[in-house]
């Protein structure tokens, strides 16, 4: 396996540089693959797929023929960062969650920032993650978002920018664990002769700060993980976070709110006290008596627990109002708002469909834009204009003079690559990388993040249920 | 301990006894029709009634054996039962040892291309007994690397209560093929072939008798309280775990009712068909048990009785 005879492509490699040498902190990981041939390396392939199927590693399609329990697509070929990049974003991301949770409170509080024309009256109004029942809420350490999952990609400038701050129910956390426990698993050599920062212990952090919100004075607070149940996409996360912080995996149906407020579990000896909430159900859904009367995956009175201050629950509920496509366009506002600095991390250039001028020049560059719906996520619902036919994007202009809240739209970025092993061959495959921000009593970043490639050639949806894989992802020092 | 949670483990520890034992008695039942003379069938429709099935005149050993290996609508077939199993485990993810997790996900992966190849007499003892293999490693990990914790007791529960369950099954078909054999045929083979399906024919030598008589061996099966795969065995151990767990009045009662039911097990092979019908007896009263323990530690509280006047408005509402 030569890295030499890797295809030259316009786009930015994140290991192999413009004129085909590896870069600086490529070049242990380019000499080993050079040694290996293709037989060794499709045996490797065939253990580490072997290993999936064991460990039982899976996430869940929902299709027409019913919901499959698929294994988790894992590239062997990983992506690396070199550590001086890394801290810049690490400290990126950490400025962003910090003013996204300033402004959530402020939002659910003052409204400062509308007040002081900032941020659009006419946005929040349209926004369909704010939630009435938050309104006048203080929360501990001023944390609303205490999970988030930031979407980060690097153009063809080189240019790392932010794609997208999932604030609601982030998952793939446990996939980025699972990839690193993988690789040194089936590639141990790899990481004996080079500085590869080794992953925190994420489930430990996630732990201390779930704990850091116990509103009772405990040493052990009861911490259960809510859970849709064993038939949602990401339950293998679930049960997998539940695991490793000794939590309780809870469903909606094993929670009740007694009338003094208190949240309470079924257990065979009877009710018992619940503090902590990690739940991974979506807040409209947490409890039927405020939000859809018919969610059987919530818990009634839930919130009345909640605004009582009987129970924390991570992520708060009405955290969602700043994950919303048309608010992200507001962050770096926020940054410069609310904590007087200069953003660090850049945004993705965006049109907003609800201003006038903006909607006239992404309906007359719909074939170079990629339109994408204010509130869905998994990479449903959007358009990406080059690659639509004539009448796809007829029907998208139509949705958008319709609803122009719920639409903006970005330049079609030129995602950067990784080599990626396709067949015995390397291929330059897009990729992005989700890393992992904690804010409770303090504040984490993973080192690293969850790197998601999409394995179709030129395709760039790197969503898992879109036929997206994987890779571990590397923080290497240099020059060491 | 959730009750939830506490189910799902009972009932995965039930159908992982479920398996073995399926793979064990498929397994003496062959063993046993290969010491038959040539040309007699029987055996296999006595299998199926045994294991609660209407029985069919004239099934060949090639439908059993699907039935009971591989079919997907049985729900006790060895394939569906560990695939329930495995499906129970995934949803104890956070409570099960992850190496028993890989053990069970791995047994079941394995399973139909295992159960296909013991379609073939010639490779059925070596895929059953793998299966057999791999459910006491399983129970090994879980016995070695996890707290005895109320969770391990639930396991555990689940898991006697059927074996106690099955070994009265296979004594059933055991002393049916027995009595039904011509000319006394390998009355002795029979018991010593259950005996060794049940792994307890050195323990039966060393702690009963040299000599095989239906009496000593059925007893043995039912009532030694030391042989790990004998009824009273099962009893008494899931007697001590519901001592531990709260408020075990009632199924702890209908544990010890099952219990007394074993004495009469010497009388009642002295009567015509009074076997069969002790039989019936014990599986009917471990059923109770098991409502008892569903009703205790997994049902949820019923709703209470709503007034008619509530419910007039909520009519209106």
């Amino acid at each position: 396996m030569r890295c030499e005879s890797y295809p030259k492509t316009s786009f930015y490699d994140e290991l192999i540089d413009e004129r085909g040498e590896p870069r600086a902190t490529a070049k242990a990981l380019c000499a080993h693959l050079n040694l290996q041939s293709a037989e060794d390396l499709r045996a490797r392939r065939e253990a580490v797929d072997a290993a999936i199927m064991t460990m039982g590693i899976s996430f869940t399609v929902y299709s027409d023929a019913g919901n499959i329990d698929r294994a988790w697509p894992f590239d062997l070929i990983p992506r690396i960062v070199p550590e001086r990049e890394w801290k810049q974003i690490d400290a990126g991301l950490k400025q962003r969650l910090r003013a996204l949770n300033m402004f959530i409170e402020d939002i659910y509080n003052e409204q400062d920032i509308v007040r002081e024309g900032v941020f659009p009256a006419d946005v929040l109004e349209g926004s369909v993650n704010y939630l009435a029942p938050c309104e006048g809420m203080k929360l501990r350490y001023g944390a609303w978002a205490h999970i988030c999952g930031t979407d980060l990609v690097r153009g063809g400038d080189g240019v790392m920018y932010v794609l997208e701050d999932n604030l609601r129910v982030p998952s793939g956390v446990s996939y980025m664990l699972e990839n690193r426990g993988l690789m040194k698993r089936l590639l141990p050599e790899l990481f004996a002769d080079q500085a590869i920062l080794p992953l925190d212990d994420y489930t430990t952090r996630l732990y201390e700060m779930l704990a850091s919100l116990c509103p009772r004075d405990t040493e052990h607070p009861v911490i259960v993980v809510l859970t849709p149940g064993v038939y949602n996409s990401a339950y293998f996360e679930h049960s997998y976070l539940a695991q490793q912080m000794g939590a309780y995996l809870v469903e909606g149906t094993d929670l009740s709110v007694d009338a003094d407020d208190v949240v309470t579990m079924r257990t065979v000896a009877g009710p018992r006290r619940v503090d902590v909430i990690y739940r991974r159900v979506d807040d409209k859904f947490i409890d039927p008596e405020v939000f859809h009367k018919d969610s059987v995956l919530g818990v009634p009175g839930l919130m009345r627990a909640w605004r009582a201050g009987k129970v924390a629950i991570a992520n708060a509920p009405g955290s969602g109002v700043a994950d919303d496509k048309i608010v992200y366009t507001y962050v770096p506002d926020m940054i410069r708002f609310y904590l007087n600095e200069e953003p660090i991390l850049p945004n993705v250039p965006s049109y907003l469909c609800m201003r006038e001028d903006h909607r006239e020049y992404v309906l007359a560059h719909l074939d170079e834009l990629v339109v994408k719906p204010a509130n869905e996520s998994g990479g449903y619902g959007m358009l990406i204009g080059p690659k639509a036919s004539e009448a796809e994007r007829a029907e998208f202009a139509k949705r958008i003079i319709a609803e122009p809240r719920n639409y903006m739209a970005q330049p079609m970025l030129a995602l950067s690559t990784v080599p990626t092993l396709i067949g015995d061959e390397l291929a330059p495959r897009h990729v992005d990388l989700r890393p992992f921000i904690l804010q409770g009593k303090e504040m984490s970043v993973t080192t690293g993040g969850l790197t998601r490639v999409a394995m179709r050639e030129g395709s760039i949806v790197v969503n898992s249920s879109q036929g997206g894989g994987s890779k571990d992802t590397w923080i290497v020092k240099e020059g060491v | 301990m959730l009750a939830r949670v506490a189910e799902n483990l009972y009932w995965m520890g039930r159908q992982l006894e479920r398996a073995e034992n399926t793979a064990r008695l498929v397994n003496a039942t062959t063993q046993v029709l290969l010491d038959s003379p040539t040309g007699i069938e029987l055996g296999w429709d006595e299998l199926t009634r045994v294991m609660g099935f209407p029985s069919t005149q004239g099934v060949t050993e090639a439908d059993v054996v699907h039935l009971f290996l591989l079919d997907q609508d049985n729900p006790g077939s060895i394939v569906v039962s560990l695939r329930q199993a495995r499906e129970n485990a995934r949803s104890l993810r956070e409570v099960l040892p992850r190496e028993a997790w890989e053990q069970l996900n791995s047994l079941h992966l394995r399973a139909p291309a295992l159960m296909t190849a013991a379609l073939e007499r010639s490779r059925r003892d070596a895929a059953l007994r793998e299966v057999v293999d791999a459910r006491l490693l399983l129970a090994g990990l879980l016995n070695e690397t996890m707290s005895h914790d109320a969770a391990f007791q639930f396991l555990r529960l689940g898991a006697l209560l059927e074996r106690a369950d099955m070994t009265s099954r296979i004594v059933d078909i055991s002393s049916a093929v027995a009595c039904t054999a011509p000319g006394g045929l390998g009355m002795e083979t029979t018991w010593i072939s259950i005996l060794k399906a049940l792994s307890g024919f050195q323990m039966y030598r060393r702690h009963k008798n040299v000599r095989i008589s239906p009496k000593a061996v059925v007893s043995f099966l039912f009532s030694d309280p030391r042989f790990p795969r004998a009824i009273r065995y099962c009893l008494e151990n899931i007697e001590s775990i519901l001592a531990e767990l709260p408020d075990p009045a009632d199924p702890l009662r209908s544990a010890r009712q099952t219990a007394r039911l074993l004495a009469k097990v010497e009388h009642s092979m002295e009567l015509n068909d009074g076997l069969p019908v002790l039989i019936d007896e014990i599986q009917q009263r471990l059923c109770e048990l098991h409502n008892a323990i569903h009703e205790h530690y997994f049902a949820k509280p019923k709703p209470e009785a709503i007034e008619p006047a509530q419910t007039q408005n909520m009519a209106e509402a």
